[in-house]
């Protein structure tokens, strides 16, 4: 579209400038964070607000590169993220295609799930029954749990039922089953719900962290937004003894600790973002337009 | 290919199926109750739930778990979650009846009296006589502890004269020909100082006088009569919480006017305190605070000696003794004199064994090692501790913990320091030794030596346990702090004082107060002072 006239231009203008404070308002906590933590602790003490650091130091990497536990939950986390999304996925897709079709009890299922939509049994419930299950202490309590979200199915559901029968009917004449139909015909073309709903999924999963606290009792299997809350909210007598013993005579402080940490724990996640942008934008707007 | 992927997903669907089978067997297998009920001859299983501020977090299967084993012959079964999360896990599982044999928390908070009240917790009284370590527990304290006479927990030592106290920029009274200050016009005339005749001598009117932060943080009372403790009475003889009573009107009052003076940072209402802390050590502010321990004065985000004199060279800091008030007392308020009690399920009632075995490792945990005998040759010390070049290494005649500590420490996995209830506060002095920078031994040395010359008060309202208190003090304390902010800052004159108590009142502070009396005349108990140890 062309615009000629002079009000359009002065609209453009303001537009522009207007998103980019607003971007910027996005940008700049990022930006802080990323400059501090490079910063030594003189640096961040003597200034109001630190945009350019005098010295850039690397220390409040070191010590969370150095941080056995910092890398240990990385590596937790970057499993069940990749596990976790492949399996909430195929159940996901499996269920609401079931529901898709007109099968025997397909009411009585929707139901069900719709109930969960409105009714929550709460915390301890769960807990008990992670605990009855034989779940606890188990990664697969993150996973198992949480693997189909009701809001999730029921939009993919409505996906599915937007693919022409016809395709489906074409299949069956030639002697596809219904688990071949699935596979190779459903799945295929609902890639963009596959991609959006993964993201969904994978960023739930990369932040879980109740979860990981309640049903995990091992230290060495949580995950890294636990230790991550650890490593900024932690008391800073600890901190500096943890310091001494990672071997630093005068351990970085928690700031720029803390915001290092975020940052790192952060990026993985972000960096999935731009590779599924595409398919994320259209996911969103899924099951919004009836034709 | 698709076929190769539904094969591979539904591999890991089994595999998934499978892994959570096997957690489930093994976990029956090691059960905390099944270990207890079987055979007699097999190790005794305890499981042990608790906070912890060590990092790394206690792991379940570490070195030190193996040698916990052998010293008490049993098997130990312990989860470690960081403080700041723990209520979060230990009120889901109370509630799911998940109550294992020992459980931590940090206080004798209301969850503390509800569980008690609710019969989950064992009564102790009959054992706790039989331990050294416990005898010496001040009666205070297992006041603290108890609920309706009946002590649930054993509570670990902590210095009850700790806690955050004022220190002061002795190279600006210096510069100015001031000294420290004895009663708050003293104060008052130092801060105002501070903030206005330039003690840093740049030229710029950047000094603040008295460091303050949002919700009045920390309370810059300087002693038991100016405090938010319960100290005064009312004209009916009742004891009342700090926040209404006449001292705190004073110490208001005097905040308003270096408020106006300009003394305190306009910004203080919304000020963050670990941003005062920041300003202290850039040396901008002249009065501040600060607690004794192992490190403190010179830990980056709290009072930082090292840096403050890196940003002012001569810089010097000191604390300020309490000021003596109207009715002649003189001194700080205590704290709790504990930090972190153990409870032992009621579930332990008909096995005594296993009561007394948990409270003789308790007790063993509990024993205090002076800084001059902290070394290998020390044998309790040395095991405690996880062995040297294992769990410590000795530098300048010190241990330090080492990377590892919390995987070979036994100590790791009780407490972050050792006990001291037999020797009581003298313990404090070796926070000197510990210490490792100068800064920080001086420090220490210096506020030290001022709290074991002070008196302490110590609030009765901390031996009884009110649920009126605990269910209506939080509204309060955020009514008191809005209502004190405004007069500070001058948005309500301090001369509608009485106005505000009644509204106080009339907010649900007359039912905390008529309990609160009620339950301390049943306990007869009141309040107290400790004197100075020297």
């Amino acid at each position: 579209m062309l615009h000629n006239s002079k009000r359009d231009k002065v609209l453009d203008i303001v537009n522009f400038l207007l998103l980019a404070l607003i971007a910027l308002t996005m940008l700049f906590p990022f930006y802080y964070m990323f400059v501090v933590s490079f910063a030594t602790y003189d640096d961040f003490v003597k200034s109001e607000i630190l945009l350019w650091p005098k010295t850039w130091v690397l220390d409040a990497y070191q010590y969370i590169i150095g941080s056995k536990e910092f890398v240990r939950s990385v590596g937790v986390t970057i499993y069940v993220t990749v596990v976790g999304t492949v399996v909430s996925l195929l159940l996901t897709a499996m269920m609401a295609y079931a529901l898709s079709r007109k099968i025997l009890g397909q009411k009585v299922f929707m139901f069900m799930v719709l109930f969960t939509f409105v009714f929550s049994a709460g915390m301890i419930p769960s807990y008990m029954i992670v605990q009855a299950t034989g779940l606890m202490d188990s990664l697969w309590a993150l996973i198992i749990p949480g693997a189909i979200s009701s809001f999730n199915m029921i939009v993919m559901k409505e996906f599915f039922a937007n693919v022409p029968y016809d395709l489906t009917e074409a299949a069956i004449i030639d002697g596809a089953n219904d688990l071949h139909i699935f596979a190779r015909i459903i799945l295929p073309l609902s890639k963009p719900a596959l991609a959006a709903f993964g993201l969904f999924y994978a960023v739930g999963l990369w932040n879980s962290y109740f979860t990981s606290l309640l049903y995990l009792n091992n230290p060495a299997k949580w995950t890294v937004q636990v230790i991550l809350r650890q490593m900024i909210i932690l008391n800073q007598g600890s901190l500096v003894d943890a310091g001494a013993q990672a071997g630093f005579t005068n351990p970085p402080p928690a700031e720029t600790i803390g915001m290092a940490a975020v940052l790192v724990a952060t990026i993985p996640i972000l960096i999935v973002y731009p590779f599924l942008q595409k398919h994320f934008a259209k996911g969103v707007m899924l099951g919004s337009v009836k034709e | 290919m698709k076929k190769v992927i539904s094969l591979s997903l539904s591999a890991v669907l089994l595999v998934g199926a499978l892994s959570a089978c096997g957690s489930k067997s093994g976990d029956t297998a090691s059960g905390g109750d099944q270990g207890s009920s079987s055979a007699s001859d097999k190790a005794m299983s305890i499981t042990w739930f608790d906070g912890t501020w060590s990092t790394p977090v206690p792991e379940p299967n570490g070195e030190a778990v193996k040698k916990i084993n052998e010293k008490f012959n049993i098997t130990f079964q312990p989860q470690y979650i960081p403080f700041d999360l723990y209520d979060d896990k230990l009120t889901v599982k109370m509630a799911s009846g998940d109550i294992p044999d020992v459980i931590g928390t940090e206080g004798a908070d209301a969850n503390y009296v509800k569980w008690a009240k609710q019969g989950a917790f064992l009564p102790l009284n009959d054992f706790v006589n039989d331990y050294d370590t416990f005898k010496a527990i001040p009666q205070s304290v297992w006041d603290a502890v108890s609920v309706d006479g009946k002590i649930y927990g054993i509570p670990l030592y902590f210095p009850a004269s700790g806690g955050k106290k004022p220190v002061i920029r002795k190279d600006w009274l210096d510069k100015l020909g001031l000294k420290v200050p004895t009663n708050f016009e003293e104060l008052k005339e130092v801060a105002t100082a501070f903030a206005t005749k330039d003690p840093d001598g740049n030229g710029k009117n950047d000094t603040v006088g008295l460091g303050l932060a949002k919700n009045i943080t920390y309370d810059p009372s300087f002693g038991a009569y100016w405090a938010n403790t319960w100290y005064h009475q009312n004209s009916d003889g009742q004891l009342i919480p700090g926040q209404i009573s006449e001292g705190s009107k004073e110490k208001v009052t005097a905040l308003n006017e270096l408020y106006k003076a300009g003394a305190i940072d306009k910004d203080w209402a919304t000020k963050p305190y670990n941003d005062v802390f920041k300003d202290f050590n850039a040396g901008k502010v002249g009065i501040w605070y600060e607690q004794v321990g192992v490190n403190k004065g010179a830990q980056p985000s709290n009072l930082d000696i090292p840096t403050l004199k890196k940003n002012v060279p001569g810089a010097e800091v000191v604390s300020i003794p309490a000021f003596t008030a109207p009715d002649r007392t003189k001194g700080y308020v205590s704290g709790s004199g504990y930090y972190r009690i153990w409870m032992l399920s009621s579930a332990l009632k008909k096995d005594d064994a296993k009561v007394k075995k948990i409270l003789e490792m308790i007790n063993y945990m509990e024993q205090y090692v002076p800084a001059k005998d902290q070394n290998p040759s020390n044998e309790y010390f040395d095991w405690t501790y996880g062995g040297e070049g294992k769990g410590y290494n000795m530098v300048d005649g010190v241990p330090e913990q080492s990377d590892d500590f919390s995987k070979y420490a036994p100590l790791a996995y009780f407490n972050e320091k050792l006990g001291g209830w037999i020797e009581g506060d003298k313990s404090m002095k070796d926070y000197e030794v510990q210490s490792k920078t100068p800064e920080s031994k001086a420090f220490n040395k210096e506020m030290v030596d001022m709290l074991q010359h002070s008196d302490l008060y110590v609030s009765p309202v901390g031996r009884i346990h009110s649920s009126v208190l605990d269910s209506k003090m939080p509204s309060l304390n955020e009514f008191a702090n809005n209502e004190l902010t405004k007069m500070i800052v001058g948005q309500r004159p301090v001369s509608d004082w009485d106005k505000y108590v009644s509204e106080y009142m009339a907010k649900g502070g007359k039912q905390v107060v008529d309990d609160v009396n009620n339950l301390i005349k049943e306990a007869s108990i009141q309040g107290e002072w400790t004197k100075a140890q020297q």
